[in-house]
C-alpha cells in the first residue's frame, strides 16, 4: 500500500501542471538523410522558456500559452541546429528536419531494459557495442561475438565454452549459475536459451557495468547486466530490404595440442605393470569380466604359453605404431561448416511501421554426423492507433533442431572410469569398422552364450552411423508495450512479454546399437529349454519432452519534464511481476520397431539375473523423470534523474525485490536495493574552455546491487530424487542443512568516470575507477564431517574487487586513407577482506584458483601450492617443506604444513586485460584486427598422476618421458620418478607444487575482418544499394606468451579451432 | 478531469499487480523441493539408501584376517585401504566417520520433526513407524562408529572414564562436537534402540526399513559387545519369538555364483558395508585358508560361500546381500541372532539350550542326515564350540568380525595374535592393542579440537 500511496501522491502533484489558457504545441525531429527520427534532441522553447526532448519516435511536445508568437530551436549532439519561428501554436504536428554534423559523432543511446537514454546525460557506466561493432563478428550465436569489445568484460573459456563472460570479476562466489551476468533482451530477462537469438536481428548490446546502472535490475544484477536491443522499424522510414549470407569453416580440433606419452610408452608401462600383478585381479575374474587392453590380453596369452612370446612381442611392437588421435581425427571429426542466411524487411509509415527477418542457420558440427539448424522468423510491428497511444507488437519464432549422433571421445572409453588405450584402431586396413575393448573382456564376449547372444562388441565407426538423437526446440516470443501520453511529458506504460518454448527429445537405440545389444544381453537367460529376455529385442526409445511458459508483466509511469530555464526531471515508477514455469518429462519404450511402430512391455517390479552373474541380478531401468520449476519475482522500482542548467545531472534509484526463494521467511523473501550517481560536464562550465577537449564530464556513483542464489535455504530442504535401487521407494536427499543464519549476498559498488572528447575527436573514451565491496558472499566452507557435512555453504567472507576500465578511440588518420584504433584496458584485482570461518588445514587452500581461497588480504581466486624441494637425488621423490624443513612425508605435508610450507603464485584469473583493434579503411576496402591481452594472472599446467595412470589407464600427459629415471635426472627435471604401488599424496603433492605452476600472460590474435563495400555508384545498373562483401577469421592464435611450453592459458584440454568466415551483405 | 480518471485507472491497474503476492511468492521454486514437514517427507528421508542401507563402515573388515590379499592386489589398492590392511598406525578411515554421521544427521532431522509433522493420508501408526525408524538407525549408526572409533568396552571395569564418540543429538550444524564417554556412548545406543523397539511395528515392509524385530537384534547385539548376557539373550529371545526361519542350504544351487538373493528369508534388516576401498571385492579378497579348511566336507557352506579361483586360492560368493561385490552385508540375519543366542546361554551356564541354539542353525548348513549334532561336557567347551561356529558362520558379515575381537582378546582363552604377511614383511597386532580403535579422522580433530585416539 506504501507504494500505492506513492503512486496517487506524485499523480496529484502532476495536476498541477495542467490549467487553462494553455495549448499543446506537437513536433517531430527527423535525420534529413536517412528520415529516422533523432532520439532525446533537445527542443527549446523561446529561449529557454521551456524545455523538452524527443522520445524514441523523435516526437516532442509541450505547452505553450495561446495567442502568443513562438520560437523552437532545436538542438541534438550530432546535428546542426535549427531555430524556428511560429506566430501562433500550430495545430498538426510539425516535422523539423536535422542535417547532420559531420564533426561530432552519433549520439550513443544505451538501453537499460527500462528507458532508453543518452549516454551523455548518464551518471553510471554503460558501455555499448554498436549494431556496426557487433556485425563485425560472424557467429550463429550473440554472446560469442562481443570477446574483446568492452573494457571490464572478460571471457573465460577455460570450461571449453565460448560464451561465459563475467564483468568486471566476480562478485560471488557461488555455483557457476549465480556467478552469471543477467541477461536482458528489449524489456525483459531472457528465460529461454540465448542461443536461440540470431545475431542479425540484435541492434546493439549495452552492458551495465557499476551500481547505478545495473541498480534498476536489482537483486539480479550483482554479476552486471547485458541489455541486447533487437531491430525495429521506423516511422516514416522508406522500404528498405537487406540481404545477408555467410559461410564460416571450422578446422578440425587438434587433438595432438595436449601432448601425451607416446603409445610406446604406454605399451611399455602396461608390460612393466602385468609383470607387477597388476591385472592379476581383473584377468583372474571369472565373474564380472572386466575388461582389459589388447596388450594385456597377449601377455596373458604368453604367460598361459597359449601364444610364443616372440611373435607376441612382434605384434605388440607393430602396435607401438599406432596412434587412436590419428583414428579418431580422420574418422570422428571433420571440417565444420556454419552457413548463415538472414533476409531483413523494413519501412514505415507516420503511423505504422513495420520490420520482418527471417534468418536461418545450418551448422555442420566438427564431429561427424552432428549437425544442428535454426530458423528464426521476427516481426516487430508499431502503431500509433491515437496520438497519445504508441504500441508496439513483436513476435518472434525460433524453430531449431539439433542432431548428435556422434559422441565424440567420451564413448569411446572402455568403461566408466577407464581410458582409450592410445593404439586402438576404428578400421582395419581395408577400411572395415573394428571393434575396441568395451565393458567385457574381448575373449569372454567373443564366446558367451555360443551364438546365441547378440553380438557384443562395440565398433565406434557404426555406432555413429546407427544412432539417432535429436532434439527439437520451438520458441516463441510474444511481447507487447502500450505506452500513453497522459499529459504532456507524462507517459504510462504497459508492457507484457511471454515466452514459451518446447523440446522435445528422440534418442533411438536400434537394436543393432552397442547401448541396446548390451542391454539385451545382461538380461538374458539361456536355460536348456530356451532364452528367455526380460528385456525385448527391438530398440530402445527415450522420448522427452520440455517446456518453458514465461510470463512478464510491467507497469509504469515515465515522467520527463522541464521547466523553467535550468530544471528538468525524468523519473520512472514502476512494478512488475514475473512468472516462469519449466517442466520435463522423460520416459522410455522397450522393444520399440520404427518400421511397424510396436513396443513390448518390460517388468519393472521385479528383479531379474543379470547373464552369467556379471552383476547381482537388478531391476530394469525405468527411466521414467518427471521434474517442474517455477521461479516468481515481484519487483517495485523508481528511478529518477534531475538534471540542472544541463550540467549537472543527479540520479537515484530504488527496488525491492521478492521471489519465491524456498525455505525463506516472507520477510527474507524481499530485497531491497538502491543506488545514486552524479555527473558534471565540466565542459559546460564557463571556467572550463579549452579548445583541444570540447567534452569532459565527471561521474560518480554509489549503489548496491544483490544475486539471488535459489539454490541456498535457511531452512532445512529436502529433494526427492526419484525411486531408491534396493526396495524401490521414492526417497529423498537433504540438500541444505538448516541455517537459520542465511542471510543475502550484498554488493556495494562505487564507480568514477571520466568521459572525454578532445578537438575533432583525435581522441574519444571513457576511464572509470571502480571498487566493489561484496560482504556476506555464500561459499562453500570446509565442515566438521560430524556435522554430518564434508561442506556447509555458508555466508562466509567479505571481498573486495578494485579496478579501472580504460577505453580509448583513437582516429589516427583520416580522409581517403582512414586508422582508428580502439584501444581496451581494463585492471581488476580483488581481496579477501574477512574470512569468518578459521582454516584449520591449510592444505585444503592448494589448488587451481577456481575456489575462493579464504586468507584475509589475500586474493580469492589465488593458486597456491606446496612449496617445491626438487626431488630426491637417490629416488625421484619430490621434496616439500614442513615448517620450513624438507620432508617426504606427504600425509605429515598435508596435515600440518604451515603457512610458510606454501606458495602464493597470484590471481587465476587475469588481474590486466584488454584489446586494441586497429582498423584500416582506404576507400572501399577496410580490414581491421583484434589483438587481445590478458596478464598478471598464473595457472596450473596439467602434469603426470601416476595413480590415476595405473588405476584408469588414461594415456597421461608426456612429462611422462621426463620423469626421474637416475641420479642426476634431478638437475634437469621436476617430474617424480614412477613409483608403484602409487601413492596418491605423492602424485598431489607434486601436482598441486610449485612445479606444475606457470605464468598466464599471453597476447592473442583474436580475429581479423577484411571487407569491401561495392557502393551504389558502381551498381547503377542492379537495383542494389550496397554490397559489402567479407572475409573473417576467429580464433587465429597466440602472438606471444608467457610460459615456456607452448601451453595456451585459456584452453586446457583443446584450444578453439581457428575458423574462416565469407559473408555477403547487400541493402536493396 | 479526463487525464485524472486516465491516471486513475492505470494506477488502479499497476497496484492489482502486487495484490496477493504473499501467496503468489509461496509457490515452490522446484516442484521435488520440501521442506522435510510430513510424515511422508521424513519417511522419504529414511528411504535413502545410499546413506542408511549402504556405506557402513569397512576399516574394521579391510583390517581383518578372514581374507588376505597377495601382494600385487596390495599394490593396486590406495594408500588409505593399504595401511588399514597393514593395520599402520596413521590409517585415515574419515569415510567412515562421514558416511556415519551423514546417516546420524538425517536421524536427526526425523526425530526433531517427527512429532509435529504433517500426516495427510497417513496414520498415526505411520508416524510411529517413522519415529522408531529415526531412533533405530541413530542407534545402528551410533553402534557401528562405536566399533571403529571408540576403545572396545571394558567387559570388566567401568567405561566411565573411557572416551567415546560424539553423540550429535541434534541437526543443528553450530551445535559443538564433544566427545562423550564410553559409557554414555553405549548407554545412548541402548537408549536409541529401546525407543525404536516402543514404537516399530513387528513387521516392516522391505528389509531396509526397520522393525521391532530388527531392533531388538540390534539391542541384542550391543549388549554382547558389552559382556552384558542376560541381555543380550532376552532380546535375542525377544527377537526369535517374532521370527526365526532359517534357509535350509540343502535347498539352494551350490553352483551358483550367487547363491544367495537380496532380501532372503534369514534378513531381518538388509544393509551394507561401504566398498569403494575395493580390498573386498571378490576378484581380490582371498579367503584365509585356515578358515576354508575349518569348513567340513559336508558342510555346505564350504561350497556355498566359496569359490575356488583359477590360483587354487578361494573367493567369497556367499554375500546375504546378493552381489558379486565388497559391499559386505552389514544387516540383521537370523543366523547371528541365533548365535548370539547360543553364545550367551552357553555363558549363563545353560550347556543344553546352548547346544540346541547351535545344532539347530547346523543342520541347516549341513548335508541332510550328515550332520551329527554337537555334543559336550562342559559349559565352556560349549562356549568354544559356538564362538568357533561364530567365526565360520559369520566370516565376511561386515562389522562383526573386528567387534568380535575386540570383545573376545579381553578374555584371554579367546585372545590371539592377528598377522599378515606382505611384500616379505610380517604383520602382527596383538589383542588389545591401540590399534583395535582407528584414528579419529584427522580433519575432524583439526576443524573441531576434539581429543585424538592415543597411539
Amino acid at each position: 500500500m506504501k507504494y500505492l500511496l506513492i503512486i496517487i501522491l506524485s499523480v496529484c502533484w502532476l495536476q498541477g501542471f495542467s490549467r487553462q489558457p494553455f495549448a499543446t504545441i506537437r513536433g517531430r525531429v527527423l535525420d534529413s538523410e536517412n528520415g529516422r527520427p533523432v532520439v532525446a534532441a533537445s527542443v527549446t522553447l523561446n529561449e529557454k522558456q521551456a524545455a523538452t526532448k524527443t522520445d524514441e519516435n523523435g516526437l516532442f511536445s509541450l505547452r505553450v500559452k495561446n495567442g502568443v508568437p513562438l520560437v523552437l530551436s532545436i538542438s541534438s549532439l550530432d546535428y546542426k541546429p535549427i531555430k524556428r519561428s511560429f506566430a501562433q501554436v500550430v495545430k498538426d504536428t510539425i516535422v523539423f528536419h536535422l542535417e547532420k554534423d559531420e564533426v561530432t559523432l552519433e549520439e550513443v543511446v544505451v538501453s537499460t531494459g527500462y528507458e532508453e537514454l543518452p549516454l551523455e546525460r548518464a551518471t553510471g557506466s554503460f558501455e555499448k557495442v554498436d549494431n556496426k561493432l557487433f556485425d563485425r563478428q560472424i557467429s550463429t550465436d550473440v554472446i560469442s561475438r562481443l570477446d574483446g569489445l568492452v573494457s571490464g568484460v572478460q571471457f573465460d573459456k577455460r570450461s571449453g565454452s565460448e560464451t561465459d563472460f563475467n564483468i568486471r570479476g566476480l562478485s560471488s562466489i557461488g555455483a557457476s549459475t549465480v556467478r552469471k551476468p543477467l541477461v536482458v533482451v528489449d524489456n525483459f530477462p531472457y528465460e529461454g536459451d540465448i542461443g536461440n537469438l540470431n545475431p542479425n536481428d540484435i541492434a546493439g548490446i549495452t552492458f551495465l557495468k557499476d551500481a547505478a546502472a545495473a541498480s534498476i535490475w536489482g537483486a539480479k544484477a550483482g554479476n552486471g547486466v547485458l541489455v541486447i536491443t533487437t531491430k525495429k522499424g521506423q516511422f516514416e522510414a522508406p522500404v528498405s530490404l537487406t540481404a545477408n549470407a555467410n559461410t564460416t569453416v571450422t578446422d578440425k580440433p587438434n587433438l595432438f595440442y595436449a601432448p601425451r606419452m607416446s603409445t610406446s610408452e604406454y605399451i611399455d608401462l602396461e608390460i612393466f605393470l602385468f609383470n607387477q600383478g597388476y591385472f592379476n585381479a581383473a584377468l583372474n575374474n571369472n565373474t564380472t569380466r572386466p575388461v582389459v587392453t589388447p596388450v594385456v590380453e597377449l601377455l596373458e596369452a604368453v604367460r598361459k604359453g597359449e601364444l610364443s612370446e616372440q611373435e607376441t612381442y612382434q605384434s605388440i611392437d607393430n602396435l607401438r605404431q599406432q596412434d587412436v588421435r590419428r583414428d579418431i581425427t580422420n574418422h570422428l571429426y571433420r571440417q565444420g561448416i556454419n552457413q548463415q542466411y538472414n533476409v531483413r524487411l523494413n519501412g514505415g509509415t507516420a503511423r505504422v511501421n513495420y520490420l520482418f527477418s527471417v534468418g536461418y542457420d545450418h551448422n555442420k558440427a566438427s564431429l561427424v554426423g552432428n549437425w544442428n539448424d535454426r530458423f528464426t522468423f521476427r516481426n516487430t510491428t508499431s502503431l500509433k492507433p491515437l496520438p497519445n497511444l504508441d504500441v508496439q507488437i513483436g513476435a518472434v519464432y525460433t524453430h531449431s533442431r539439433l542432431n548428435v549422433p556422434n559422441e565424440g571421445l567420451a564413448a569411446l572409453d572402455p568403461a566408466s572410469n577407464k581410458g582409450l588405450y592410445p593404439y586402438a584402431r576404428f578400421t582395419d586396413d581395408e577400411g572395415n569398422p573394428l571393434a575396441v575393448e568395451k565393458n567385457y573382456r574381448k575373449g569372454y564376449i567373443d564366446t558367451a552364450g555360443n551364438g546365441r547372444l547378440l553380438d557384443w562388441s562395440f565398433r565406434p565407426l557404426e555406432e555413429i552411423q546407427l544412432a539417432e538423437r535429436r532434439d527439437v526446440t520451438q520458441d516463441l516470443l510474444f511481447n507487447v508495450n502500450a505506452s500513453y501520453q497522459l499529459l504532456p511529458g507524462f507517459k504510462a506504460q504497459l508492457l507484457y512479454q511471454y515466452e514459451g518454448v518446447n523440446t522435445s527429445g528422440y534418442n533411438y537405440n536400434s537394436e543393432e546399437t552397442f547401448f541396446t545389444r548390451n542391454l539385451i544381453n545382461r538380461f538374458t537367460q539361456i536355460q536348456d529349454d530356451g532364452i528367455t529376455h526380460a528385456i525385448p529385442l527391438g530398440g530402445i526409445l527415450d522420448e522427452s519432452t520440455g517446456s518453458l511458459n514465461s510470463h512478464s508483466l510491467r507497469g509504469m509511469f515515465n515522467l520527463d519534464r522541464q521547466w523553467g530555464q535550468h530544471h528538468q526531471l525524468i523519473a520512472l515508477l514502476g512494478g512488475e511481476i514475473r512468472d516462469n514455469k519449466q517442466n520435463f518429462s522423460q520416459y522410455r519404450t522397450y522393444g520399440y520397431k520404427p518400421d511397424i511402430l510396436t513396443h513390448q512391455t518390460v517388468d519393472y517390479v521385479n528383479r531379474y539375473p543379470i547373464y552369467d552373474n556379471l552383476s547381482a541380478s537388478s531391476y530394469i531401468l525405468d527411466n521414467t523423470v518427471f521434474s517442474g520449476n517455477v521461479d516468481r519475482f515481484v519487483s517495485v522500482f523508481a528511478n529518477a534523474s534531475y538534471i540542472y542548467k544541463g550540467r549537472y545531472t543527479f540520479s537515484g534509484s530504488a527496488r525491492r525485490d521478492a521471489s519465491n526463494l524456498f525455505g525463506v521467511s516472507t520477510n527474507n523473501k524481499w530485497k531491497p536495493l538502491w543506488s545514486s550517481g552524479f555527473a558534471w560536464n565540466l565542459s559546460e562550465e564557463n571556467f572550463f574552455r579549452w579548445d583541444a577537449l570540447p567534452y569532459l564530464k565527471l561521474r560518480l556513483t554509489y549503489g548496491y546491487s544483490g544475486n539471488v542464489n535459489n539454490a541456498i535455504a535457511a531452512l532445512t530442504t529436502i529433494n526427492y530424487r526419484g525411486i531408491s535401487r534396493l526396495s524401490r521407494l521414492p526417497y529423498a536427499i537433504v540438500i541444505n542443512p538448516p541455517n537459520p543464519s542465511l542471510r543475502w549476498e550484498n554488493v556495494a559498488m562505487t564507480n568514477a568516470g571520466l568521459d572525454f572528447r578532445s578537438k575533432n575527436n583525435l581522441f574519444t573514451g571513457s576511464l572509470e575507477f571502480y571498487v566493489k565491496n561484496a560482504t556476506d558472499l555464500l561459499a562453500l566452507v570446509p565442515a566438521d564431517m560430524t556435522t554430518g557435512f564434508n561442506n556447509l555453504t555458508r555466508n562466509s567472507a567479505k571481498l573486495q574487487t578494485k579496478g579501472f576500465d580504460l577505453n580509448i578511440t583513437s582516429r589516427n588518420l583520416s580522409g581517403n586513407f582512414s586508422w582508428e584504433t580502439n584501444w581496451l584496458f581494463s585492471l581488476n584485482k580483488n581481496k579477501v577482506m574477512e574470512y569468518l570461518y578459521k582454516n584449520t588445514r591449510l592444505s585444503s587452500m592448494v589448488g587451481s584458483g577456481a575456489n575462493i581461497t579464504p586468507i584475509e588480504g589475500q586474493s580469492a581466486y589465488n593458486i597456491i601450492s606446496y612449496r617445491w624441494g626438487g626431488l630426491d637425488a637417490q629416488t625421484g621423490n619430490p621434496k616439500g617443506y614442513i615448517n620450513g624443513e624438507l620432508s617426504e612425508d606427504y600425509l605429515n605435508i598435508t596435515n600440518n604444513a604451515s603457512m610458510d610450507d606454501f606458495v602464493f603464485h597470484g590471481s587465476a584469473l587475469p588481474q590486466v586485460y584488454g584489446s586494441i583493434r586497429n582498423s584500416f579503411g582506404w576507400r572501399q576496402l577496410s580490414l581491421s584486427f583484434n589483438i587481445q591481452y590478458k596478464l598478471d594472472y598464473y595457472f596450473r599446467r596439467p602434469s603426470v598422476n601416476y595413480n590415476i595412470l595405473f588405476s584408469s589407464g588414461k594415456v597421461m600427459h608426456a612429462d611422462y618421458a621426463l620423469r626421474w629415471q637416475q641420479p642426476g635426472d634431478e638437475l634437469i627435471t621436476n617430474v617424480p620418478s614412477l613409483v608403484y604401488p602409487a601413492n596418491t599424496r605423492r602424485d598431489d603433492f607434486y601436482n598441486l607444487s610449485e612445479a606444475t605452476v606457470e605464468k598466464g600472460d599471453h597476447i592473442r590474435l583474436k580475429d581479423v575482418n577484411l571487407s569491401y563495400n561495392f557502393k551504389n555508384t558502381n551498381l547503377k545498373s542492379l537495383p542494389i544499394k550496397n554490397i559489402v562483401a567479407t572475409i573473417y577469421a576467429n580464433n587465429l592464435g597466440i602472438l606471444w606468451r608467457a610460459n615456456k611450453k607452448g601451453l595456451d592459458p585459456d584452453f586446457r584440454d583443446m584450444p578453439l579451432p581457428r575458423t574462416i568466415a565469407f559473408g555477403l551483405k547487400m541493402d536493396f | 478531469m479526463k487525464g485524472i480518471k486516465k491516471i486513475s485507472c492505470s494506477v488502479i491497474a499497476v497496484c492489482t499487480l502486487f495484490i496477493g503476492c504473499e501467496k503468489y511468492l509461496d509457490v515452490k521454486p522446484d516442484q521435488s523441493l520440501s521442506t522435510p514437514n510430513s510424515v511422508a517427507d521424513l519417511q522419504a528421508l529414511l528411504d535413502y539408501e545410499d546413506r542408511l542401507t549402504y556405506n557402513y563402515p569397512c576399516a574394521g573388515d579391510l583390517a581383518a584376517t578372514y581374507y588376505y590379499l597377495n601382494d600385487a592386489d596390495w599394490r593396486t589398492r590406495d594408500e588409505e585401504a593399504r595401511k588399514t590392511y597393514l593395520w599402520e598406525k596413521s590409517a585415515d578411515n574419515y569415510l567412515d566417520w562421514s558416511y556415519g554421521y551423514q546417516n546420524i544427521f538425517l536421524a536427526n532431522v526425523v526425530i526433531e520433526n517427527v512429532s509435529k509433522a504433517t500426516l495427510g493420508s497417513l496414520t498415526e501408526n505411520h508416524r510411529n513407524q517413522v519415529n522408531g525408524a529415526g531412533h533405530f538407525f541413530r542407534g545402528w549408526s551410533f553402534f557401528h562408529l562405536a566399533q571403529i572409533f571408540a576403545p572396545p568396552y571394558n567387559l570388566k571395569g567401568s567405561n566411565v572414564n573411557e572416551m567415546g564418540i560424539p553423540l550429535r543429538l541434534t541437526a543443528d550444524i553450530d551445535a559443538p562436537t564433544v566427545r562423550a564417554s564410553l559409557e554414555e556412548t553405549y548407554q545412548q545406543v541402548l537408549h536409541d534402540l529401546k525407543i525404536a523397539t516402543f514404537y516399530l511395528d513387528a513387521n516392516s515392509s522391505t528389509p531396509t526399513r526397520p522393525n521391532k524385530k530388527t531392533a531388538y537384534a540390534a539391542i541384542s547385539k550391543t549388549y554382547l559387545v558389552m559382556g552384558d548376557y542376560k541381555q543380550a539373550l532376552l532380546y535375542a529371545d525377544s527377537c526369535l519369538g517374532l521370527y526365526s526361519t532359517l534357509i535350509n542350504y540343502n535347498t539352494l544351487d551350490v553352483n551358483k555364483a550367487l547363491p544367495f538373493e537380496l532380501f532372503n528369508p534369514e534378513v531381518l534388516f538388509q544393509s551394507s558395508i561401504r566398498a569403494d576401498a575395493g580390498n573386498l571385492d571378490p576378484s581380490r579378497a582371498r579367503v584365509d585358508s585356515v578358515l576354508y579348511d575349518s569348513y567340513d566336507n559336508d558342510d555346505l557352506r564350504k561350497s556355498i560361500f566359496f569359490r575356488k579361483n583359477t590360483d587354487g586360492s578361494y573367493s567369497f560368493k556367499g554375500s546375504y546381500y546378493g552381489v558379486n561385490s565388497g559391499a559386505l552385508f552389514s544387516g540383521i540375519a537370523v543366523d547371528e541372532v541365533l548365535l548370539i543366542k547360543a553364545e550367551c546361554l552357553a555363558r549363563l551356564d545353560r550347556k543344553e539350550d546352548a547346544l540346541e541354539g547351535l545344532n539347530t542353525l547346523l543342520k541347516s548348513r549341513w548335508k541332510t542326515d550328515r550332520f551329527e549334532p554337537y555334543s559336550a561336557s562342559t559349559a565352556g567347551e560349549v562356549l568354544g564350540i559356538i564362538l568357533a561356529e561364530r567365526h565360520k558362520e559369520l566370516a565376511f558379515r561386515g562389522g562383526i568380525f573386528w567387534s568380535d575381537r575386540r570383545r573376545l582378546n579381553q578374555e584371554a582363552q579367546f585372545s590371539t595374535n592377528l598377522r599378515r604377511r606382505m611384500e616379505g614383511g610380517d604383520y602382527t597386532i596383538e589383542p588389545n592393542s591401540l590399534l583395535y580403535t582407528f584414528l579419529i579422522p584427522v580433519s575432524v580433530i583439526q576443524e573441531s579440537g576434539i581429543s585424538q585416539n592415543p597411539r
